[in-house]
């Protein structure tokens, strides 16, 4: 079974790594392409009215765009295991007894968390290091009175938004998770060994502590690493907005890769009940991102205050309205499709909606990073498929490589039997 | 019998060696019985503070608002606070019954009837206070859209104030329909106990002629899950709208958008806190002390930890993103340097001290389990929730745009009193309802007997079966 598991992980990864070498090779060679097709755009409009000054920022801007694309996908992944990794913190916070039989899983999805966490740091620190211009807040001249670029806003934000401080919170977040997913899955695999009810509370303990570090840490991430990618705009409810919308992915992955690991008869006792309360998940968390989106929305658009709708306006206009389309995929359907009790037991149904979802997820990043990162210069082409299949080859290949690890049943916990002949009370 | 089974880790629900019996006896107990003395000393000092309150009602409406604390700046105070207290309050009964019922939540069941009842006990606390607010009680009906021949006027849908009348009238009506469906299997078991024909009238009304067939049954349950789905977002709705209520309209042009998850969560921190308040007492005057154990002391401790958790993030994220936003207004609002230093500095401590510091005592095991310290812990987040309202009104109006118009804010007696009237009234009612109505819903509570009470515990140990 195991074996079986490495192979068919083997034939992921084989698969996606055309891909990722073909776009690698794309993303080095040739990233002048990029550049000219959209400077040549770029001539054609607006050159003659605007300043050289200006035209420097533009030439970063497009000059970002593969590495928006391909940040956008590394967090898109990281997000979806940290998400799992909540997810399964909860779990064992909550004592909850349902849910046992696919924890495995959400350990083997939360794996990812050091990988994409690299790329991101990596992306970071590059951009710390000026070799890209993501963030428009790390340029020095900014915070410089003397200069004409002077932005009395950003000088003022230096305090949190530095390039040192801030490359050390990201630290801090990528090796906080990676220390409490790497607890979490020795302790689970410790107690399939010993069965104490001891290693079973502590289970719980640090599930409580991951929760709580990740309450604070999420929260400075989301303006960290999304919300200053517009140093002037700020939402107190961003970082809950940007946790919606991974959270979401995270359960739906955590579906998917169950009903796929159920169809090739690696996870005997995952049953219609347990599909069933996953898609619950699935419909609660996709409500729980619209209201948040809804919330957000709708404070800003009542005050209707310049600063604030600046970003809007921006995704709305330039952006043909994604910020509103995508809440087809991420909320009309999910709502029309997952709230019968009927079709969240059909496994066709929920694969469906939830490539759906996890497609509507995608816009959302997409929304989220490149309006600030790449302003007009923006695309879906091959820089942004290249990089999700090329994360998305390194997700697949780490999760399954985890999966194929482990042990799929935790036999050892207390709640597994429990968990096995769970009956959902219609 | 896979639907009995229960991990043996998980703590017994029903304590003593009850059968099914003993449950409908200790439920039924309070109504067949003569009230105590503390019943009493109770039930008529709540009935003194309610006549004070209306007293003070009567001077408002007769008089005019201007008996309030109210100033020109300061135009919104003690009013909005306690509305939103109260609401606050009353989220907490439909969400122990709408959501722990969604997540199939066996502890609910000794407490969803009560924390019910104060939900809706505390929303009619709140209604009162929009109508009072009006001067003109009377004409309350004009906040309805109701075409302008009627002699009122079309009210403005851009008010979030207007949202709040739907929204609060809607939770009001589902969640008043919710308990009083749950009520109905157990009035029925109380129709067929008592003896007087009069009462035996008014519970066979109440009953609705249930029988306890499987199709009642059926019925029963689907309603239920319908009701609890319906409910769930109206939980949220409602407390969103309040906090749009201050995103939009406290301070022109100020808003923070963490506001809406923020009060959800807020409110069931305090809900929760006001369910332990009321719990503590009925536990031991009602003698419930088998079916509200400290587990569920425990699990309620719990939830209040992390909606206390997710309500001090956001506190957090005001301070923070406060002076990230680099507006000079912020250190006026109600979180900021200039709050904590302010004219109004006791009413900010007041607020981190209850709701950030205090609750923070229930990481503690021995703490959360212990009935005296949560009830303890309970009031202090009582108050704390009230001073955040407090806090977000009153600080963020007394210093506004204009620095000539600073002013502060004392209640007058007329604002206490009415306060002090709404908590008679609340407990008026909650005493009745203690003893006339089946405290505990023991028709449902009566279905996880044999997975979680002691007895079966016992009995599933001794034989070794699952």
């Amino acid at each position: 079974m195991i074996i079986g598991i490495i192979i068919m992980a083997f034939g992921f990864y084989q698969g996606f790594s055309m891909n990722k070498e073909k776009i690698l090779d794309f993303v080095q060679t040739h990233p002048e392409r990029f550049d000219n097709e959209s400077i040549e755009n770029f001539n054609k409009k607006e050159l003659k009215t605007l300043e050289a000054e200006h035209i420097h920022h533009l030439l970063e801007q497009t000059h970002n765009r593969p590495w928006s694309a391909l940040y956008m996908a590394a967090f898109y992944f990281t997000g979806i295991s940290l998400g799992a990794l909540f997810f399964l913190g909860i779990q064992h916070a909550a004592q909850s007894g349902w849910s046992i039989v696919v924890s495995r899983i959400m350990e083997g999805i939360a794996s990812f968390i050091p990988y994409g966490g690299a790329l991101i740091l990596l992306i970071l620190i590059f951009n710390g290091m000026g070799v890209v211009h993501m963030f428009h807040w790390m340029d020095p001249s900014l915070s410089d009175p003397e200069s004409s670029n002077y932005d009395e806003l950003i000088a003022n934000k230096r305090p949190f938004l530095n390039i040192p401080f801030y490359i050390l919170r990201s630290i801090i977040y990528i090796a906080g998770w990676t220390f409490f997913m790497c607890w979490l899955k020795r302790l689970s695999k410790k107690l399939d060994k010993t069965l104490s009810l001891k290693d079973h509370n502590k289970l719980h303990d640090v599930s409580v502590v991951f929760i709580s570090f990740f309450g604070v840490s999420s929260m400075i991430m989301g303006w960290d690493w999304i919300m200053s990618l517009d140093p002037h705009w700020l939402s107190t409810l961003f970082g809950w907005y940007v946790l919606g919308s991974y959270w979401v992915s995270g359960i739906t992955v955590i579906t998917l890769v169950a009903l796929y690991l159920k169809s090739r008869g690696y996870l005997p006792f995952f049953n219609d009940n347990h599909l069933h309360d996953l898609a619950k998940y699935m419909f609660a968390t996709s409500l729980l991102w619209t209201y948040l989106w809804f919330a957000q929305f709708l404070l800003y658009w009542y005050g209707n205050i310049p600063e604030e709708v600046a970003y809007f306006m921006h995704r709305a206009g330039q952006y043909n309205y994604i910020h509103f389309l995508m809440l087809i995929p991420n909320f009309l359907l999910p709502l029309l499709g997952l709230i019968s009790s009927s079709a969240k037991r059909k496994p066709k149904i929920i694969i469906t909606f939830g490539c759906i979802i996890l497609i509507g997820h995608i816009i959302d990043m997409y929304n989220m990073i490149m309006p600030g990162s790449v302003g007009g210069f923006y695309g879906f082409g091959a820089a942004e498929i290249g990089s999700l299949f090329f994360v998305s080859g390194g997700f697949l290949f780490i999760v399954f490589r985890a999966l194929s690890q482990m042990e799929l049943a935790p036999r050892g916990n207390q709640l597994f039997h429990e968990s096995e002949v769970y009956e959902y009370p219609f | 019998m896979s639907g009995h089974y229960e991990s043996p880790i998980r703590e017994p629900l029903i304590l003593g060696n009850k059968t099914y019996h003993d449950i409908t006896q200790d439920v039924a107990r309070p109504i067949e019985s003569k009230a105590g003395k503390l019943w009493w000393i109770t039930f008529g000092t709540a009935l003194m503070a309610l006549v004070w309150g209306m007293g003070c009602i009567l001077y408002t409406i007769g008089t005019g608002i201007g008996v309030w604390g109210l100033n020109r700046t300061v135009n919104w105070a003690w009013d909005i606070t306690n509305f939103v207290w109260w609401v606050g309050i009353g989220h907490a009964g439909t969400l122990i019954s709408a959501v722990l019922l969604l997540f199939r939540q066996k502890w609910r069941l000794s407490i969803n009837r009560s924390a019910e009842a104060m939900t809706i006990f505390a929303v009619v606390q709140a209604g009162l206070f929009p109508i009072i607010h009006m001067g003109r009680p009377w004409d309350a009906y004009w906040v309805l859209p109701i075409p302008n021949q009627f002699g009122t006027l079309w009210p403005n849908f851009n008010s979030p104030l207007l949202w709040d009348v739907f929204a609060i009238s809607t939770y009001f009506s589902v969640s008043t329909v919710f308990w009083f469906m749950g009520l109905i299997p157990d009035f029925a078991m109380i129709r067929d106990r008592v003896t007087k024909p009069i009462q035996k009238k008014i519970y066979s009304i109440l009953s609705f002629g249930w029988g306890g067939k499987a199709k009642h049954w059926q019925r029963f349950e689907e309603l239920s899950l319908v009701l609890a789905g319906l409910c769930t977002p109206l939980v949220f709705s409602v407390h969103t709208i309040v906090s749009f209520d201050f995103a939009t309209s406290v301070i022109k042009g100020w808003h923070s958008t963490v506001f809406p998850p923020y009060f959800v969560a807020g409110a069931i921190f305090s809900g929760f806190a006001m369910v332990q308040t009321l719990l503590g007492v009925a536990r031991k005057v009602l003698h419930l002390e088998d079916y509200i154990t400290q587990k569920h002391i425990e699990y309620m401790n719990i939830v209040i930890v992390v909606t206390g958790g997710m309500v001090a993030v956001a506190y957090i994220t005001e301070f923070i993103l406060a002076w990230y936003s680099g507006s000079p207004f912020e250190d006026f609002t109600y979180f900021s340097p200039g709050a904590a230093t302010g004219p109004f500095w006791w009413a900010f401590w007041a607020l981190i001290i209850c709701n950030v510091l205090l609750p923070q005592a229930l990481w503690f095991k021995c703490v959360r389990r212990s009935f005296f310290w949560s009830y303890v812990i309970s009031i202090f987040i009582n108050i704390g929730m009230w001073f955040e309202r407090f806090d977000i009104i009153v600080l963020n109006l007394s210093h506004d745009y204009l620095p000539s118009t600073w002013t502060g804010f004392l209640p007058s007696f007329v604002d206490i009193g009415i306060f002090i009237g709404t908590n008679g009234f609340f407990f008026v009612l909650y005493l009745l309802y203690a003893r006339t109505f089946p405290v505990i819903a023991q028709a449902e509570l009566k279905t996880i007997m044999k997975s979680s009470s002691e007895k079966y515990k016992k009995m599933r140990d001794e034989q070794g079966n699952h």
